[in-house]
């Protein structure tokens, strides 16, 4: 079976920004890559597709065109309801620390301020998702292995004392 | 090559491509001169926050074209207008970034032929 591509969404109302982004992440790998001008669009398409995708790209402000649009953490916050496992990388042209303090206590993955270095900063987060994804993965794959060692290793006693009560066994050793 | 444009970051983000150059460029033909506008428009009305909207969406674009002269008169524009300072000076710098843009739109048209 073929790979599932690594969808991901950009939420922009910057059209020059989101079609820079676009190309730039499309260049890097075979994304399943989707724009959107405002955040209710990219809610509505996830609910409407039930398609979760692993990573956002959210820009902050997103009222530009839209007057009355959501704005990025208002979206941030609906976005971690719906999928609370996809990454949202928080775009902004601020290059404020309160902004990206806000934004990661919100969940944020990261936060990238707009300029000539927020797309090779773009790059390396996914590189980030990835990387913090599969170690997510073994670190779940690891829990699940302890808890079904922990239930085996009950469950042998647990037979054992049984035997023992029963006078299946004895507490001697068979050699005494 | 003038002083107004300055495509180093542009050719570095396209690896050169004309074609892509081309887009980009004319992405900011399109979307500078009606930011400008809609600016111009709020300042009139002195709606400053949509004012700063505008100027907010317009800074990174500026800095994609290489427009340095311009950068730091955007960035002073969208401050003032979030922090509703300086207002007196607002007018003029709008006036100033807009005569700068007028003179780097011609240096991107043919950049982007």
């Amino acid at each position: 079976m073929a790979n599932k591509k690594t969808t991901i969404l950009i939420v922009e109302d910057d059209p020059m920004h989101l079609q820079m982004l676009h190309d730039h992440l499309e260049q890097m790998s075979d994304f399943d890559i989707k724009d959107f001008g405002t955040g209710e669009e990219c809610i509505k398409h996830i609910q409407e597709k039930n398609e979760i995708p692993e990573i956002v790209f959210l820009d902050y402000y997103l009222n530009s065109v839209v007057k009355d649009a959501m704005d990025g953490l208002d979206v941030l916050v609906e976005l971690k309801k719906i999928a609370p496992h996809t990454d949202v990388v928080m775009l902004s042209g601020q290059d404020k620390i309160q902004v990206a303090v806000e934004v990661m206590k919100y969940g944020a993955f990261d936060y990238i301020v707009k300029g000539e270095s927020a797309f090779y900063r773009a790059e390396k987060t996914v590189y980030n998702i990835y990387r913090y994804s599969k170690l997510r993965k073994n670190a779940n794959m690891y829990k699940k292995l302890t808890i079904s060692f922990a239930i085996a290793f009950a469950l042998m006693i647990a037979v054992f004392i049984y035997m023992q009560q029963k006078g299946l066994i004895s507490n001697a050793p068979g050699w005494m | 090559m003038s002083d107004i444009v300055d495509l180093t970051f542009l050719n570095s983000f396209t690896g050169g491509n004309r074609d892509k150059n081309s887009k980009y460029i004319k992405m900011f033909l399109q979307n500078a001169p009606t930011l400008m506008g809609s600016m111009e428009e709020n300042l009139k009305k002195e709606d400053w926050a949509n004012l700063k909207s505008s100027a907010h969406s317009l800074k990174p674009q500026i800095s994609y074209m290489g427009i340095k002269s311009a950068e730091e008169l955007i960035k002073n524009i969208e401050r003032d207008a979030s922090e509703k300072t300086n207002l007196e000076n607002i007018s003029e710098r709008i006036t100033t970034l807009k005569n700068i843009l007028a003179e780097a739109y011609p240096e991107l048209e043919k950049a982007s032929q």
